[in-house]
């Protein structure tokens, strides 16, 4: 019988950087679910996790690890586009101040969105420090939810309204099948450790529990203020899980240039987009990614890929954002569809000729 | 500024701070800070979210008052007129389903958690 291999503890740096994948989508999206139905939709998406997204995660991640051509290729091109996206579009709504908000704090959002990249970067590199990060995020959200929770019970914002199902179930659904990071995650990151393969079941876990502690905060908040506080999470909460994030799709120079202009181009001229990427785009890709690997996998795994890709088709389909109708926002997206079909179909290409 | 110095006089002011089940006297005066009796008076559970609910509370009296008895806890408006009070009501009980939709969530959260760092343990 084959020795499982020991982890090491640095190899756990796919974790946080899944985690942060996910976690930015739970951040991007929690703050309006609870609006339309307190905890309901958290409720909806930590079942779709544990159903659906930790288990076509867990096929993903049993796969092999290197796919150097055909549809390997494609698979990893699309898990870094759709995580790429997820990333500079939840960076681009987090940071789009408040209309009535100083010039001053505009440029530092801006700053903090397009500082996200090279932070990143540098941490890929540091994984002990990355680790760190992610434990100092837990706990200070933790202490800060605690605080907040004991001054003011935050029942009216969490109160569960499962009768509004219809305005919610879409997005929750897509939120839980990207819990564990299925399509984003493994394929993301730079290495899959082997003896790692439960690293999905930390992933939907620490998003799961990261994301009730964040409902509690802005329960408790909105609560103290009547219904008129904002909702905003700390900057400092939200630059470290996108930090986390970023983290996730690695040091590559290549990667963190597309960051910094797609996240740019959503701040500015594309900012009625962010919305489309977001809801649609990111699922889509992911979805197509889990179809792929639902391809080239046997047995259970092959099905279980294949439900994640057909949950998140279905819930797009369902409840996705529609594509922007200004004509300019429409010819950025089309240009940023045939960009991302150029790098697949040149990776698939150049890896057919070396191979 | 006369306006401004009108307005500043108008209110809708409790009692006491308002408990679900317990009853309270709402009081609104006018833009010169008279009683301003006749006007009815309104609340808005939840306003602004899911299950949102309008309901009347009443009329005011001569002394520009009319008494309430919260029927749910949670943030509240009351408006009386163009005046508008954001206000908390304590509930009256913990509610069961929010707490236990809470609890669920933390114990999938953290087991989920336990699981894959108690395999990495071993």
């Amino acid at each position: 019988m084959a020795a499982v291999p020991t982890p090491r503890l640095t190899d756990a740096v796919s974790i946080p950087g899944m985690t942060g994948l996910a976690v930015v989508l739970v951040c991007a999206a929690s703050a309006d679910l609870l609006h339309v139905a307190g905890l309901a939709p958290l409720a909806l998406a930590a079942v779709v996790a544990a159903f659906v997204g930790i288990p076509a995660a867990g096929a993903e991640w049993r796969g092999p690890s290197e796919e150097p051509v055909g549809v390997g290729i494609v698979r990893r091109s699309l898990a870094e586009l759709a995580g790429l996206g997820l990333l500079a579009s939840a960076t681009a709504s987090l940071a789009q101040p408040p209309p009535d908000a100083p010039p001053a704090s505009s440029w530092g959002a801006v700053a903090l969105a397009l500082g996200v990249w090279p932070a990143g970067a540098v941490l890929g590199r540091r994984p002990w420090l990355a680790i760190g990060i992610l434990a100092a995020m837990v706990a200070g959200a933790g202490i800060w939810a605690a605080t907040s929770v004991s001054l003011t019970p935050p029942w009216t914002l969490l109160e569960p309204h499962p009768e509004v199902w219809r305005r919610f179930a879409p997005r929750a659904v897509v939120l839980g099948a990207l819990a564990a990071g299925a399509g984003l995650g493994p394929l993301a990151t730079r290495t899959r450790p082997p003896g790692q393969w439960r690293a999905p079941w930390a992933t939907a876990g620490l998003t799961i529990a990261v994301a009730t502690i964040v409902a509690l905060a802005q329960g408790a908040v909105w609560e103290s203020s009547l219904g008129a506080g904002s909702l905003a999470l700390p900057a400092a909460l939200v630059s470290l899980v996108l930090v986390a994030g970023a983290m996730a799709l690695g040091a590559g120079r290549g990667r963190l240039i597309a960051g910094l202009m797609a996240t740019l181009w959503l701040l500015g001229p594309g900012e009625g987009a962010a919305g489309f990427v977001l809801d649609t785009l990111v699922p889509m890709g992911a979805a197509a990614s889990l179809a792929l690997a639902a391809w080239g996998s046997r047995g259970a795994d092959r099905w279980w890929t294949a439900l994640g890709a057909g949950v998140l088709t279905a819930a797009v389909a369902a409840g996705g954002t529609p594509p922007p109708r200004a004509v300019g926002e429409g010819v950025a997206i089309g240009l940023l569809l045939v960009g991302a079909f150029w790098v697949v179909a040149t990776r698939a290409v150049l890896a057919r000729r070396t191979a | 500024m006369i306006a401004w110095m009108s307005y500043a006089f108008a209110s809708v002011t409790l009692d006491a701070a308002p408990v679900q089940g317990t009853e309270v006297v709402i009081e609104v005066r006018d833009d010169l800070g008279d009683p301003d009796s006749g006007e009815t008076v309104r609340v808005v559970h939840r306003p602004g979210l899911a299950g949102t609910r309008e309901l009347a509370i009443g009329i005011t009296d001569g002394r520009g008052r009319v008494r309430w008895t919260p029927a749910e806890g949670g943030v509240a408006r009351v408006r009386a007129g163009d005046q508008v009070l954001d206000l908390r009501i304590e509930p009256e009980h913990r509610p069961d389903l929010t707490l236990s939709v809470l609890v669920a969530l933390s114990l999938l959260g953290l087991g989920l958690l336990g699981f894959a760092v108690g395999y990495r343990a071993r």
